[in-house]
């Protein structure tokens, strides 16, 4: 952990880590078929990272392949996709959330892929059933707490953040954001409309302040006492802790990280996924591409450039993830979640969560 | 040269210009005047082309140019128009404004007569000026030239002088006034100032309410109007509205002798220069304002007040006791009936 | 040549009077006899509104035709966002206008030590995006910052707009002062007025057109505004459209809601047109009123207002994320050269094609009823958020490909989308200037070139353009920076491969990676500082009644 820390994700560390996988991934299976291909493939991104960027590089270093990319929000991307139509130039459309996943499929933008690459790689809770989307790395909503001020027994489940114990200790970004939404859509899944509208509105009555700003903004208010607790993704917390500014990784030492409902439910987690486009016009290509992020280093690429859960169950995990220790995940089907999104809005609504 | 006939220009259902008939001979300056209102700039729009007719038509050299099924757009009319604003343009320089309408002749000939014309206007050394450069005075000078340039057919002047001082205005009435007989230009003349139309027309067209009341060579519209209107225009007049009785109408002030049929209806009109003062016991003067060479006096007489132009030392002071004289070649009677 | 070649329609006004003092009112009044113009300018009228509305109304039309109920929960966030932008225009928008107003105010009729830096550098914050504003004060102030304020919510997203948006009614009655007030507030000193009752007196009721058009601009961008609301986590109309299309999957009620926002916007559009085009006919030349000398304090206090706008507004958050971006690796940097080349590109090529479609737009408004309702009608674009004009862009796209006419997004098609969708944002902003600018063309320069002999073309090239050509450039550079900042449409609609800066700043600040994004925002910033600054300089001569001087 301590070697790795300094530059996890500056530009440095991407070439040594793009190093060391290539050194460790010497038989490739997509490398093979680098000759054959060449040409280019054309993606759809909700994915903005630098390490989406890293990886189509070692794509195209595999396979000679060129990916050339348009990052945008996902349901934008839903709609150029709509207008396009079987005009588009889209081959393989990638998304950060599970909610988006599910609307694409169900608009009818993706097309079903059988690989048995991708089925070895993806376990059958993290792709589609007609093989539309797989997912490939994984995101954990878990809570931040301030050092000293709790105890993280304390907040062993989701529902600790409904006590008296923390009232007015809860900060939150708004409902609008979409991990909030798949968040309660999964809730809704779980334990029903009833009682996730009661617990948003339990947490809604423990806020020390009105949502605002982003999940890192969450964890600085922890870390400087605006409140003891937050829901924030796993991964700002890590930026935090090797960032190139001191003062950021200040605020990561103030702060513990608990997965919580390891008694019950898991933690809620959401995934990022990818379908090929129904109307691709470089479907090989995209399978390809599709396929390579299942590929050790891939897989690997995004825990150590973006901090993100590999979901290929044999992927190992780096030390800063590996250092949170085993823990359960919420089981909910993953569909669920962009099914339940529009109600989950509604219920945080009615719950005053803004 | 231009012939106006029965032109008729209709705003909203008014009509501005109202079966209008008018002539200017070749080489002839003709003044338009009026007060606002009287049509005499959409006159000088449709010689021009820039407005149609809604009845007659115009001719320029015989060559029908307006009627109301047709318009000779006015790039095609060879007129040169100097407008009030000037409306010079801003972006180029003096010589580039007066070039504009030399486009026909070759690039060294056409900056060559440009020159030439400002010299003629006195401005040979601004030719390089913009025209916010240029004092009111020389725009109006650049703007003369630039219509001339082209060697119009006729050169409508829409009220040139009136955003110049008296001084400025006299000298570029003089300037105007030659460079229109050098070329024998044919032009028509708007103007609200009589004694501008007396100084600078051949003849001089009174409108009112977009109807000609009288055209005429200045001496005769002043000896012989044919109405209160056209006397009024060329300066004060007073009237008295009475029956003919005795071959003259009787007023206040006396009588003035007319041909006019015994009993008919009529209006004494007199100049004020045509009455002249002397002591006596008619008439009261109220006041008097110097004017320079003359006096104008108020005087009342049965509670009735005419206005006099009286040279200056000769004017009585106020409060003096009277006579009056007219002058019968200033004093005229027109029919009511 | 030929006769019976024309027959001018006729003028339903006599005209005017005419008179020296008002001649260039009346001159505009005064009807010219025009060649067969009028179809060709109705036609013109009609494609430029086509081109500018269309997108808007396609916006419109899909929420007329949307399916999908309004249910409680679509009421009440369809209230929560009337109340939350109704709150941030009260708030944000008067702050804004109090600020820039009173910095014209100060700037034009006083003198104090400075003046002449700030009356430029007041201008300068137009160049910083309102989501820079926030990203940069959030960083600055919350939770971790160096500065703890409660810049939050509602309260934090007012502050920022305030800030952001001032520059609009600082130009704005910087502009009406300077065309109104010279001679009555001379006059009004001439009568024994004080410097206080000059300014209360006279020099107010002459700017308040000025400040009118100030403020509606900023209402209109305050309601459009999405990047500092949603991330002070305030509830507006532009936010709840996009949480009703994203979070509630209700494309209708989003829709719904764009068209509310349309609506509103052709109202404040109204408004600002019609102070505007009132203070226009009282306009005269651009004449600097005379300055009252302040009093030491009083000067000192006057500079340090000024001071105050600059450091808020410009120099703390910026010079914060300059902080930041220094705390990144060189590397950072090594694409920034290549997204700015495509930030120009994309602005430059936009703002050229939005300069034809405006200069179109002010001629037809010069020539025609038809073309003075297309100008209006254009301008509702402006106001709306630039999602919603780049979805009701898409699905325009969507049906002429369903047609056949059109195959998918190409790179050279989705140039073409977007360098349609800001000209249809932006050609208002564009036909503004140059519309003041055609005004200095009379009647009478067209007559006078007319009977001079010269044709339609040569009208148009030698008169009507020159003299068009400063104001057109000032429109061309406003655009131009707006497109550099403009972010809602630049991302759905831009080719592949191709981030420009605004894009880039926006998703690493919406990545949480605010260091990373601080150095495309301040780029941003630093291209569209020039252009303001040059038109700070070019707003003077791009006055109707300015002469045209300096050459």
């Amino acid at each position: 952990m301590a070697a790795l820390e300094p530059q996890t994700w500056s530009r440095r560390g991407v070439l040594l880590g793009a190093g060391a996988l290539a050194a460790c991934g010497p038989a490739q299976r997509t490398a093979g078929k680098a000759g054959a291909a060449g040409g280019h493939v054309n993606v759809y991104t909700a994915r903005h990272y630098d390490a989406d960027k890293q990886i189509y590089a070692l794509f195209k270093e595999r396979t000679g392949i060129e990916v050339r990319a348009l990052a945008s929000n996902g349901d934008q991307l839903i709609e150029r996709l709509r207008a396009e139509g079987e005009a588009t130039e889209a081959d393989l459309v990638v998304t950060v959330d599970a909610g988006v996943l599910w609307r694409l499929t169900e608009a009818g933008l993706l097309q079903g892929v059988t690989s048995p690459t991708l089925e070895a790689a993806a376990p059958a809770r993290f792709h589609d059933p007609q093989g539309r989307w797989w997912a490939f790395s994984k995101r954990y909503r878990v809570i931040v707490y301030k050092k000293g001020a709790v105890d993280p027994a304390e907040l062993a489940s989701m529902d600790a953040l409904t006590t008296p114990r923390f009232a007015r200790q809860i900060c939150a970004r708004t409902s609008s954001n979409t991990y909030n939404l798949s968040m309660l859509a999964a809730r809704i899944e779980r334990d029903g409309r009833a009682k996730a509208l009661a617990w948003a509105r339990a947490v809604r009555g423990n806020f020390a302040r009105d949502p605002q700003g982003s999940d890192t903004d969450q964890i600085k208010a922890v870390a400087a006492g605006e409140c003891q607790a937050a829901i924030v993704n796993h991964y700002y917390f890590l930026r935090l802790k090797a960032s190139g500014d001191a003062a950021e990784r200040a605020i990561a030492d103030e702060v513990g990280v608990v997965f919580p409902d390891q008694a019950g439910a898991g933690a809620h987690v959401n995934i990022s996924g990818a379908g090929v486009s129904t109307y691709a016009k470089r479907k090989a290509a995209a399978v390809q591409l599709l396929e390579f992020f299942f590929t050790p280093e891939a897989q690997r690429a995004f825990q150590e450039l973006n901090e993100e859960f590999p979901v290929r169950p044999d992927a190992e995990l780096i030390p800063t993830l590996a250092e949170f220790g085993r823990f359960r995940e919420e089981q909910v089907a993953f569909d669920a979640l962009g099914r339940n999104q529009p109600e989950a809005a509604k219920v945080f609504e009615e719950a005053g969560w803004k | 040269m231009i012939r106006i006939v029965q032109a008729r220009r209709v705003f909203g259902g008014a009509a501005a210009v109202d079966e209008l008939s008018l002539d200017a001979d070749e080489g002839e300056i003709v003044a338009l005047l009026g007060p606002s209102g009287s049509g005499k700039s959409t006159i000088l729009r449709m010689v021009a082309g820039l407005e149609s007719l809604d009845g007659g038509e115009i001719r320029l050299d015989g060559e029908l140019v307006s009627s109301v099924h047709a318009t000779i757009p006015p790039e095609a009319r060879r007129v040169g128009m100097v407008f009030q604003d000037f409306a010079l343009f801003p972006h180029m320089n003096a010589l580039g404004n007066v070039a504009f309408g030399l486009e026909a002749l070759a690039r060294a000939e056409r900056e060559a007569a440009a020159r030439a014309w400002l010299a003629d206007v006195g401005l040979a050394a601004r030719a390089d000026a913009y025209p916010h450069e240029l004092s009111g005075g020389e725009q109006q000078r650049v703007a003369l030239a630039r219509a001339l340039a082209p060697r119009p057919r006729a050169l409508l002047l829409d009220e040139p002088f009136s955003g110049l001082d008296p001084v400025l205005r006299a000298e570029l009435r003089e300037t105007t006034l030659a460079a229109l007989r050098k070329t024998g230009t044919t032009a028509l003349f708007v103007t609200h100032d009589a004694e501008e139309a007396l100084y600078v027309a051949d003849r001089i067209a009174i409108l009112k309410r977009g109807k000609l009341v009288q055209a005429a060579d200045p001496r005769t519209l002043y000896d012989r109007p044919v109405s209160v209107d056209a006397a009024a225009a060329l300066g004060v007049v007073n009237t008295h509205a009475g029956v003919v009785a005795g071959a003259c109408v009787a007023s206040p002030f006396g009588a003035v002798t007319t041909e006019l049929g015994e009993g008919t209806q009529a209006i004494a009109a007199v100049r004020a220069e045509a009455i002249g003062l002397k002591l006596g016991a008619r008439a009261l003067v109220r006041d008097k304002h110097p004017q320079g060479a003359t006096d104008l006096v108020r005087v009342e007489a049965q509670g009735v007040v005419w206005r006099a132009i009286v040279p200056a030392r000769a004017a009585p002071e106020i409060g003096a006791s009277v006579d009056v004289v007219i002058d019968p070649a200033g004093a005229f009677v027109f029919s009511r009936e | 040549m030929s006769t019976a070649s024309y027959t001018p329609p006729r003028h339903p006004l006599p005209p005017p009077p005419p008179s020296r003092g008002r001649s260039r009112a009346a001159a505009k009044r005064r009807p010219v006899a025009r060649e067969s113009g009028g179809a060709l300018a109705f036609v013109v009228a009609a494609a430029a509104t086509l081109v500018c509305a269309a997108p808007g109304l396609a916006v419109i039309g899909m929420a007329i035709g949307a399916k999908g109920e309004m249910d409680a929960t679509a009421w009440k966030l369809l209230g929560d966002a009337l109340l939350g932008t109704i709150t941030l225009i009260a708030l944000g928008g008067a702050a804004a206008t109090v600020i820039g107003a009173g910095a014209a105010f100060l700037v034009s009729l006083c003198r104090f030590p400075g003046r002449g830096v700030f009356e430029w550098l007041l201008a300068a914050p137009l160049a910083a995006p309102a989501y820079v504003l926030a990203f940069g004060y959030s960083s600055l102030t919350w939770a971790g910052g160096p500065v703890p304020l409660p810049l939050t919510g509602i309260a934090g997203a007012a502050f920022v707009y305030a800030l952001a948006f001032y520059p609009y009614a600082y130009l704005s009655t910087r502009a009406a002062l300077a065309t109104q007030s010279a001679g009555a507030l001379e006059a009004a000193r001439m009568l024994g007025a004080g410097p206080r009752r000059a300014l209360i007196g006279v020099a107010l009721p002459l700017a308040r057109p000025g400040i009118a058009a100030g403020a509606a601009l900023i209402a209109m961008e305050i309601a459009a505004d999405f990047g500092a609301a949603s991330h002070f986590g305030a509830t507006t109309v532009t936010t709840g459209l996009f949480r009703a299309w994203y979070a509630h999957g209700e494309p209708a009620v989003a829709l719904r809601l764009a068209s509310v926002l349309l609506i509103a916007a052709f109202g404040l559009l109204f408004v600002e047109r019609w102070m505007r085009g009132r203070a226009r006919i009282a306009g005269g030349t651009w004449r600097a009123p005379p300055k009252v000398k302040l009093s030491a304090p009083a000067g000192l206090a006057a500079a340090m207002f000024c001071g105050l706008i600059i450091a808020l507004a410009f120099a703390a958050p910026l010079g914060w994320l300059a902080r930041l971006a220094a705390t990144r690796p060189a590397s950072d940097f090594d694409e920034l050269g290549r997204q700015l080349l495509n930030s120009f590109m994309l602005a430059g090529i936009g703002a050229a094609a939005t300069l034809l479609v405006s200069i179109a737009i002010a001629a037809a408004a010069r020539a025609s009823q038809a073309g003075r309702a297309a100008l209006f009608a254009a301008s509702a674009g402006y106001a709306a958020p630039g999602a919603a004009i780049a979805l009701g862009a898409l699905a325009l796209f969507g049906a002429a490909r369903e047609m056949g006419l059109v195959g998918g997004l190409s790179a050279g098609l989705a140039v073409f989308m977007l360098v349609w969708t800001y000209a249809s944002r932006f050609a208002a902003a564009g036909a503004q200037p140059i519309e003041a600018g055609l005004l200095r063309i009379t009647p009478s320069h067209t007559g006078a070139a007319r009977l001079l002999g010269a044709g339609r073309m040569r009208r148009i090239l030698a008169i009507d353009l020159p003299m068009a050509a400063p104001s057109a450039a000032a429109a061309a550079l406003i655009v131009f920076v707006e497109i550099l900042k403009e972010l809602p449409a630049t991302l759905i609609l831009r080719p592949f491969d191709f981030d420009t800066l605004a894009v880039i700043a926006y998703s690493y600040a919406s990545d949480e990676r605010l260091a990373q994004s601080a150095a495309p925002a301040l780029m941003v910033t630093a291209a569209g500082l020039v252009p303001i600054l040059l038109f700070t300089r070019r707003i003077d001569t791009a006055r109707p009644g300015t002469r045209m001087g300096g050459r």
